[in-house]
């Protein structure tokens, strides 16, 4: 009768079988954390709300815009997933040419921080801010449609 | 008994496919995620993010045009195309044809101005501009960029300001479906003010985002309009929302929230401290003096019952207030508030703030 039973369905048994191992798979995927970003050390710099493609191009500069340190091209190091590693810099601040919707702005970065040195804009309120180190609140010039954020969970979720 | 064991396995196997069929269906209906857009506008960075199914990030990009529209019909400073926007009233020598939406806008400005008792004027943008280049002139002076001393505004200045503000009405009119705007004055020599919505159009548009947030049936969101105006829907796998400041009140958090409209006013990042006051955009309209009494509010107001635009216009007012208009408001409006000054609580009405260790 058990041989009986196991040919008559196998199939059966196999189907179910499958459901079952699909159903636990999909269980456990959906109880797996997703990855984010969080790490709070990246620093993420969008033009019009789109994140900036920090790459390096075949001619070794950043694309869009110059990346400058001191008339040198920052190493590559400093990136990570198109956003600047600011934990791979130093404690010397090293700053490099941006550019913005109408002009070049200059942004000063340092191991954990980041700001803007200089815009063009009239209120220079992106200059106000001064250093971002923790995620929140971002940096932004309005003039240059340009927004500075650190990426990850903050404290809270939202800084005024 | 052959032919039943057989129909009894059947049965058993039939059960047990059904189940499993169920299972797999069930671990296959799409799971909610978080999706998240922003945008560029009113000067500031807007973000939404929403638990929703699906690729939904064309119905997120929906909400945030609300501010890009809103932008565009109070910008002062540039015309766009095809859109009558705050900048062509206030250079029209006469009545001009403008959209439903900024009829609105604009009534909606004047309401508030009689609601705050006049501490939010939307004609107050010339005073705010007086104020906002000896700010400018500070900041380039404390930068090194400027020998001289900066000088505060004239007493003629502000008053000139003050009197063009006050002689000054926004007439609106609608007739057969045409709506109009035109700036008056009753005294032509002293020139006309100017509108501007800088102090209630990012809080209105927020209104009007959330408006369209709960016509689409989401419950799980956070709109974020540049920190001074956060909308929060619910977040009850995350036990709600919190929030800190950086700079006006570090130290202090808020957690669980939910279901929360949230508006702010400070003079902490627009502002400069100059003779021991901090000095900033935001103005009297009453007096014309630019430095309140402290440097921040935040106001709470649950969602379902206070208005985000009207949340807006009193984050403004409320820092020019007398202790006795504040509470009255806060009463009348239905807002809790915190009042702060350099980094200090001054007073808390009915918030639950956690010190952060």
């Amino acid at each position: 009768m058990k041989k009986g039973f196991w040919k008559t369905h196998l199939g059966d048994v196999i189907v179910i079988s499958a459901f079952a191992v699909a159903s636990a798979g999909l269980c456990v995927w959906a109880a797996l954390p997703k990855s984010q970003e969080g790490n709070t050390h990246l620093a993420e710099i969008c033009l019009d709300g789109n994140r900036l493609d920090l790459t390096i191009s075949e001619d070794e500069t950043y694309d869009p815009g110059e990346v400058i340190d001191g008339g040198e091209v920052i190493s590559s190091i400093h990136l990570q997933n198109h956003c600047l590693n600011l934990a791979s810099f130093g404690d010397e601040e090293l700053s490099f040419a941006l550019q913005g919707a109408v002009s070049k702005m200059e942004i000063g970065v340092k191991k954990n921080e980041i700001r803007v040195i200089h815009s063009d804009c009239l209120s220079h309120y992106c200059e106000a801010q001064g250093w971002l180190s923790s995620p929140g609140r971002p940096i932004i010039c309005a003039y240059n449609h340009i927004s500075i954020a650190i990426l990850g969970q903050g404290e809270t979720d939202f800084v005024l | 008994m052959r032919y039943n064991a057989r129909m009894s396995n059947s049965k058993t196997i039939s059960k047990l496919l059904n189940l499993g069929m169920v299972f797999f269906f069930a671990s296959c209906s799409p799971e909610a995620s978080w999706q998240k857009r922003t945008t560029l506008a009113m000067d500031t960075t807007i973000n939404l993010r929403a638990k929703l199914t699906g690729d939904q990030t064309s119905e997120l990009d929906d909400v945030l045009s609300t501010f890009t529209h809103y932008h565009r019909l109070s910008d002062t400073a540039y015309s766009h195309t095809n859109v009558v926007d705050v900048k062509d009233i206030n250079e029209a020598n006469g009545p001009i044809e403008i959209s439903k939406d900024l009829y609105e806008l604009l009534s909606f400005s004047l309401e508030m101005k009689e609601a705050t008792s006049g501490y939010f004027n939307p004609l107050a943008g010339d005073l705010a501009n007086l104020w906002k280049g000896f700010a400018a002139e500070v900041r380039l002076y404390q930068e090194g960029g400027l020998e001289e001393e900066p000088s505060f505004p004239s007493e003629a200045a502000i008053s000139s300001c003050l009197n063009a503000m006050n002689n000054t009405t926004l007439v609106l009119n609608v007739d057969d479906g045409k709506y109009t705007a035109e700036l008056t004055t009753n005294d032509a020599n002293r020139g006309k003010a100017s509108i501007d919505l800088g102090g209630i159009a990012k809080g209105y548009a927020a209104e009007k985002a959330k408006q369209l947030i709960h016509e689409k049936g989401w419950d799980v969101y956070a709109l974020d309009a540049g920190s001074s105006t956060i909308v929060l829907g619910k977040n009850e796998t995350e036990g709600g929302y919190s929030l800190s400041w950086r700079d006006d009140l570090p130290g202090y958090k808020i957690e669980h929230l939910q279901d929360v409209s949230i508006s702010t006013s400070s003079v902490t990042v627009q502002g400069v401290k100059w003779q021991g006051k901090m000095y900033s955009h935001l103005v009297n309209p009453k007096t014309g003096e630019a430095s309140p009494s402290i440097t921040g509010v935040t106001i709470f107001g649950k969602k379902e019952e206070t208005d985000a635009g009207m949340m807006d216009a009193f984050t403004t007012a409320l820092m020019w207030a007398s202790d006795s208009e504040r509470n009255a408001w806060e009463e009348k409006q239905g807002f809790t508030a915190i009042y702060y000054l350099d980094g200090k609580l001054v007073e808390n009405h009915g918030v639950s703030l956690t010190e952060i260790s």
